[in-house]
């Protein structure tokens, strides 16, 4: 399962990037910036699933880094280096949505597509934009939990670390988030 | 495993479970439809979700990266840290101190002022006759309160009530509010340890 490779990556904090967040504790730009890149796209990834904009995703992720930033030198290595900041990225996105929300519209969002034939494009971005925003109405509770646990790979007990949550309350909001979902998405939804 | 195990199988499709309960889930799922149709539609769920395409990122992780070092502050801001305790933790033995000072010197004044009166006012009658009597503790009663069986702590403690005035009150009064402070104060403790345990020193993420 492809979960599983996640979660090695995600558990560890590994002694390259605890070098990295040491030297960025005592104010070195360039070991924070290989931090950066390393979690850039993850960090975007995730804000983007919380938010429904790409463009608000990535003014989020900088407010991300730059929060991480200031916070550094109070970061303890007990906790993983990727669950401390991913919690500054939930928090990050929620701060923006409840800033942008009213300009956030899920309908003009531009969706890739690389099927080439107009129908097949046309039905495919109709049923993106209907998961993104069967995703985006879930409460933002349950919400963070299946962006982590779905497109994070994170663990339970990883999800547990970084929204500061019993592990039980991970598998309940998990549960209605998904039953919420099957919901709402079983027109598309095909059982094997 | 012959009922449903409905509430194992979201566990079971996040790798969640142990090996034996892996076993265990797959034994049953191979005589159970209604748990495969369970699982069936999680997959399907995944499946759906992760069609969705992601973001088209507007630029490189290098230039994110290089815009986003520009705008850091030339060094890490020194945050302030979180006090291991709240003040409000620090107030509470203070203020419990300060209330138990507070009563001694209550009690102390108060008797003074009535030794006072005794002495002074002997021949006023109307005065005099206000302030009760003082109380004979005997030896043995005091003692009880130390050393005694409960019997015998129960005993002085009626003694005191049914004779009354204001040193077996004030005795009783005292002890009372000694022991809430000594409860408070070790319930602070108590507090104080717990949340040192569950909470440690750790960063105040915004």
């Amino acid at each position: 399962m492809a979960t599983e490779d996640n979660r090695v990556q995600t558990t560890i904090t590994t002694q390259a990037e605890l070098d990295f967040i040491n030297k960025a504790k005592a104010g070195d730009k360039t070991a924070f910036a290989a931090l950066i890149q390393s979690h850039y796209e993850g960090i975007v990834h995730i804000i983007y699933r919380l938010c429904g904009d790409g463009s608000l995703a990535e003014d989020a992720a900088q407010e991300t880094f730059i929060r991480a930033w200031q916070a550094l030198p109070t970061y303890q290595p007990r906790a993983p280096f990727k669950n401390w900041l991913y919690r500054i990225a939930v928090n990050s996105a929620r701060d923006m949505l409840r800033r942008e929300r009213p300009n956030v519209d899920i309908e003009a969002v531009p969706l890739s597509s690389s099927d080439p034939r107009p129908e097949a494009e046309i039905i495919e971005r109709e049923r993106d934009r209907f998961v993104q925003k069967a995703v985006l109405t879930l409460p933002p509770a349950s919400q963070s939990v299946l962006v982590l646990r779905e497109y994070g790979g994170f663990s339970y007990r990883e999800i547990a670390n970084t929204l500061n949550i019993p592990i039980g309350t991970v598998m309940s909001r998990l549960s209605y988030a998904r039953n919420r979902l099957r919901e709402l998405l079983a027109p598309y939804m095909e059982i094997k | 495993m012959n009922a449903h195990i409905t509430e194992w199988l979201a566990a079971y499709h996040d790798g969640e479970v142990t090996p034996a309960q892996r076993r265990q889930i797959e034994a049953h799922l191979l005589e159970c439809t209604q748990c495969r149709e369970e699982l069936a539609s999680l997959e399907a769920l995944r499946a759906v979700l992760h069609e969705s395409p992601s973001p088209t990122l507007s630029m490189t992780a290098k230039a994110f990266t290089a815009q986003i070092v520009q705008q850091l502050p030339d060094h890490a801001a020194p945050t302030s840290r979180q006090p291991t305790l709240p003040i409000g933790w620090w107030l509470a033995p203070l203020g419990i101190f300060g209330a138990q000072a507070l009563v001694q010197t209550t009690f102390f004044l108060s008797n003074t002022v009535l030794a006072a009166l005794r002495l002074g006012l002997q021949d006023n009658s109307t005065i005099a006759s206000l302030i009760p009597p003082v109380q004979q503790l005997s030896v043995s009663d005091l003692l009880s309160f130390s050393n005694g069986s409960l019997f015998q702590i129960g005993h002085a403690a009626r003694q005191l009530l049914r004779h009354g005035g204001p040193l077996g009150w004030g005795a009783l009064l005292n002890l009372a509010f000694l022991a809430m402070l000594g409860l408070l104060y070790t319930s602070w403790m108590a507090t104080w340890w717990s949340h040192s345990r569950n909470h440690p020193k750790q960063t105040q993420v915004t």
